[in-house]
């Protein structure tokens, strides 16, 4: 439960940053992108315009329909002329502002002031300002009329013979007027300021009008009157002439689009980068307080993307730069042409450097479609460098890499792959440059071709060869090692593992040898101090014997004299002890014998059950002497194993004295015999007269169930059964449960053992 | 009787010990406390028997053993602290007769001892009866009498006993399982395991015949085989 919401708190952190990033990302790259350049700052004015006739669009539309009236007056040139076949069924921000720069660029230069019109270009003029006239004249979004030497030239109003015009009252709010040298504006009655501080300047702000201290106009429009009235909220206008055959709207509407556009402009700036800047932002809050769950989301991210080659992780990252950077292919080609242009003319170019940058600088911050994937990509990379471990090392180049690798035959091994893989890829590569060398040269295509083609696969076959041969020598000396290696767990510690001087895996085999030679000594140190310890409790107990003898003969003579009553006692308890030293004495020997392996053992077949009938039988007096009762479960038939049956009932006798010596008075003894898979397993339970204490390896030397007993036998018992069993390939186990004591002897029937390893 | 017997080994004590047993059983006892000295009191002529101890100063005990085998023909007891088997078989070969390992029961070396002079006094009418006598070691059954000597003594048996003494003795080295014995013995089959049956019987005629009944010589048990009597 508790997990299970961190989970969930932690996606939630994780998927509302990725979300906040995106929006606020799409947002503001378009924002961004928009400052960049003037024309995109005049934009994000316009769209905050509660009114289309405030904008920097709408100035600039009028200014050039102005300009161009003036023109149509002064039989001028109309600039606007050039674009009337243009086709504004699919209205375009850019390109109409471009128009508009247009327009300007040429008033600037001010072709007609500087070159003496012929008459046929004057005839031209003529033709394409009632060309022009003809446009606007269903477009009654803007109404105008001319007049030259106080005549109506042009105008799309109702005109009656040399009567001037006058505007509806209704629905044209807004009135701009030249005058032959000024221009005049009014809106809903109020006079507008056009000109402000009198300085013209190309920035949008202004209106792109003469009248200003530094835009003055030629004498030829000094008797033309231009007014125009502009409607309050701007219609289409269409007009189809059937009669040519051409169905198409034959009207101006420039104006109509241009609120359109600033419409949509608007409503997409707002709602698309504003209404998204502020969901991003949003997301953010909801990530910000859960920046430590969603980081766990970044590792489990970071252990996906672990598992992806370094290289491929590169080439997203490449990808995703060529993506967003893909524009400056088109931008280059701009710059090239116009810098040669500038070069080879000697002119300034107008799209100069700085004008490329920023033009540059926003096509890509207007793309968020490409922007926002490389940014996620560069996200994941930086993740991964940052949460993965050593990202780098995961790839072609970290398999080749040696870098890591410690012993010279690692480094080797390594160099060796990495080279087979480049050696072809060069040779690849190589192949087409040195072809086209030859055949530059004059030597023959096809003879080129093969000869170039051959000596590359001769190189690659020698290369693959000399690797071959290397590694088919580390195989052979990892042979040998792992042979080597085998042999000395299977016990042989002489023989030294040598490999040849120039081998690859020589040092190894070296410190194998070490190893080898260590472990010899540490066995044959072994050996000698078990060989001490049997010494010494041999000569110990050889020691012991003399003095025990004369004990034994003394005591054996003084009960033969008549003794006084307690004095009989006495030696009767002397005797009693020195016989029990005896066994001591002698079973320690056996003991120390068995646990150095130098107890011999005839292993002969015989039958368990048997066995165990004939111990009972032959302990017969013990038992029945006993205050316990012997419960025996013997099978009839044979259970044969392979035994040697003196030490078996030595074993058996053993564990039959102590359970009887140890069991609970009045309680019962219970011997068995099972076949348990392929072993015959012996086991005796008594219930203990005392506490067992647990965790007592009751094998051990010495070891008895209660420490402080002093009474019965030499604590050799078990230890004898134990070493004795385990000497005829049997397995003796004590486990007691609770009072419960049980000691199970196991030994392999001998139908399962192949016999001929057994006859020793 | 008063048979001379040589008490030899370097512990003092030891020899005290054993001639006091001997000469509580009316034995003649001569000590000696080394190899040479052992070497010294062999000559004498009334000697019947020799026990000797192996680790001794100046000369040890099996050197001894095989020099007076040169010269006397006399039974040869060898005392020893080493109970390994290597070491037995090592003082028979030197020229014992037998081998007690310390620390020992002094019956049993006075058993020992007793069979010892018994069968060498005897040896000479032991060898005469013994055409069709089943021999082995210091036991000797006369299957047609059907009776069993120890040392030439005649051992007192039960009916039963003497069935199972002219089985295993007619067959020495020859391990019966008990039921076999029981078979043959008893002459009826068995539905239960006979091994308590048998080994009653065993123990009664190893208290009969065996000097150490609890380690046994000559009827032994083979453990989970059967019984048989050792072949000497």
């Amino acid at each position: 439960m508790d997990t299970k919401w961190k989970k969930s708190k932690a996606v939630c952190g994780f998927l509302s940053f990725a979300l906040g990033v995106s929006l606020l990302l799409s947002s503001l790259l378009p924002i961004a992108g928009n400052l960049v350049s003037a024309s995109g700052r005049n934009r994000l004015q316009n769209a905050f315009q509660s009114d289309f006739q405030n904008t920097a669009a709408f100035r600039s539309y009028l200014s050039d329909t102005m300009n161009s009236f003036i023109a149509m007056g002064a039989g001028g040139p109309i600039s606007g002329g050039y674009y009337i076949s243009y086709d504004y069924g699919e209205p375009y921000l850019i390109e109409a502002e471009a128009v508009a720069e247009t327009v300007m660029i040429q008033h600037d230069v001010g072709i007609s002031t500087y070159i003496k019109p012929t008459q046929k270009e004057k005839d031209q003029w003529k033709k394409d300002a009632e060309a022009w006239a003809r446009q606007f004249e269903e477009d009654k979004n803007i109404l105008y009329y001319i007049t030259v030497n106080n005549q109506v030239a042009y105008t799309n109003m109702d005109r009656r013979k040399d009567a001037i015009p006058a505007f509806p009252q209704e629905g044209y709010g807004f009135r701009l007027s030249f005058n032959g040298s000024k221009c005049e504006a009014e809106k809903d009655g109020k006079t507008l300021d056009l000109y402000g501080d009198g300085i013209y300047q190309e920035d949008g702000k202004h209106w792109a009008l003469p009248g200003y201290s530094n835009y003055l106009i030629a004498e030829g429009a000094s008797s033309v009157r231009v007014y125009l009235a502009v409607a309050d909220s701007p219609q289409l206008y269409v007009k189809v002439d059937y009669t040519s055959g051409r169905s198409q709207q034959w009207t101006e509407n420039r104006y109509y689009h241009h609120y359109q556009n600033w419409l949509k402009n608007r409503n997409s700036l707002i709602v698309n980068s504003f209404l998204s800047l502020a969901a991003g932002l949003l997301f953010l809050f909801v990530w910000f307080p859960r920046r430590r769950e969603k980081s766990d989301v970044d590792r489990v991210i970071s252990r996906f993307t672990e598992h992806i080659w370094f290289e491929v992780k590169l080439l997203f990252l490449l990808g995703a730069a060529v993506f967003v950077l893909l524009p400056m292919t088109e931008e280059m080609g701009y710059l090239i042409r116009e810098v040669s242009y500038a070069v080879t003319y000697e002119e300034t170019a107008y799209y100069q450097y700085p004008w490329f940058l920023s033009s540059y600088l926003r096509e890509i911050l207007l793309r968020p479609e490409a922007v926002l994937p490389a940014f996620w990509i560069c996200y994941l990379f930086v993740n991964d460098l940052r949460y993965g471990k050593k990202p780098w090392r995961h790839g072609l180049f970290g398999m080749l890499s040696a870098q890591e690798l410690k012993l010279p035959v690692q480094k080797r091994l390594s160099r060796r792959s990495a080279l087979s893989i480049l050696v072809p890829i060069l040779a690849l590569l190589l192949f087409f440059p040195v072809f086209r060398f030859l055949n530059t040269q004059g030597v023959a295509f096809y003879l080129s071709f093969v000869g170039v083609a051959a000596a590359e696969i001769l190189l690659l076959l020698v290369v693959q060869c000399v690797y071959a041969k290397k590694n088919a020598a580390l195989a052979r000396d990892l042979g040998l090692l792992a042979d080597r290696i085998t042999a000395i767990r299977d016990g042989d510690l002489t023989t030294p593992s040598i490999l040849p001087e120039d081998s690859d895996l020589r040092r190894s085999a070296e410190e194998l040898s070490d190893i080898q030679q260590g472990m010899s000594q540490a066995v044959a140190e072994q050996i000698r101090s078990e060989q001490m310890k049997v010494e010494l409790v041999t000569n110990v107990s050889h020691d012991l014997k003399t003095p025990l003898t004369s004990i034994i003969s003394y005591a054996e003579l003084l009960k033969q004299e008549s003794l006084d009553p307690p004095a009989g006692e006495y030696v009767d308890i002397l005797c009693q002890k020195a016989e029990r030293l005896r066994t001591m004495v002698l079973d320690v020997f056996e003991v120390s014998k068995a646990a150095s392996g130098e107890l011999p053992v005839k292993l002969e077949e015989l039958d368990l059950a048997k066995l165990l009938r004939q111990t009972t039988a032959d302990m017969a007096q013990v038992i029945e002497d006993a205050p316990v009762t012997l419960r025996q479960a013997l099978p009839e038939d044979p259970v044969t194993i392979i035994a040697d049956g003196d030490r078996l009932y030595r074993v058996f006798q053993n564990l039959l004295q102590n359970a009887l010596s140890y069991a609970l008075e009045g309680s019962r003894v219970y011997l068995s015999l099972e076949i348990q898979g392929s072993n015959a397993v012996v086991s005796i339970k008594n219930t203990s007269k005392t506490e067992l204490p647990p965790g007592v390896d009751y094998t051990e030397r010495f070891v008895r169930g209660d420490p402080s007993r002093t009474d019965g036998g030499s604590g050799l018992g078990l230890a004898i059964a134990d070493t004795f069993t385990r000497a005829c390939g049997g397995e003796l186990t004590v486990a007691p449960v609770a009072d419960l004591f049980v000691v199970s002897a196991s030994f392999p029937l001998s139908s399962r053992i192949d016999q001929g390893t057994m006859e020793e | 009787m008063s048979e001379t017997i040589l008490v030899v080994d370097d512990d003092r004590e030891i020899v005290g010990a054993i001639a006091l047993l001997l000469e509580a059983e009316g034995f003649r006892v001569l000590r000696a406390y080394d190899g040479l000295e052992a070497l010294e009191l062999a000559l004498d002529p009334e000697l019947r028997l020799i026990i000797m101890d192996v680790m001794m100063p100046r000369l040890d005990g099996l050197s001894a053993v095989l020099r007076i085998r040169e010269r006397r023909n006399l039974p040869i007891l060898v005392l020893s602290a080493k109970s390994e088997d290597s070491d037995k078989v090592l003082g028979l070969s030197m020229g014992a007769d037998d081998y007690v390992s310390k620390p020992f029961h002094p019956q049993e070396l006075v058993a020992r001892v007793k069979s010892h002079l018994r069968r060498y006094t005897r040896l000479g009418d032991v060898n005469a009866a013994q055409g069709s006598h089943f021999v082995t070691g210091r036991l000797s059954y006369d299957p047609e009498r059907r009776t069993l000597f120890a040392d030439g003594e005649p051992v007192k048996l039960t009916a039963t006993e003497t069935k199972i003494v002219d089985l295993l003795m007619r067959n020495l080295g020859r391990i019966f399982p008990a039921e076999e014995i029981y078979r043959r013995v008893w002459e009826e089959e068995t539905t239960y395991a006979p091994e308590n049956t048998v080994m009653v019987h065993i123990r009664r005629i190893r208290e009969k015949i065996e000097l150490e009944p609890r380690e046994p010589e000559y009827l032994k048990v083979v453990w989970g085989i059967g019984y048989k009597m050792e072949k000497k």
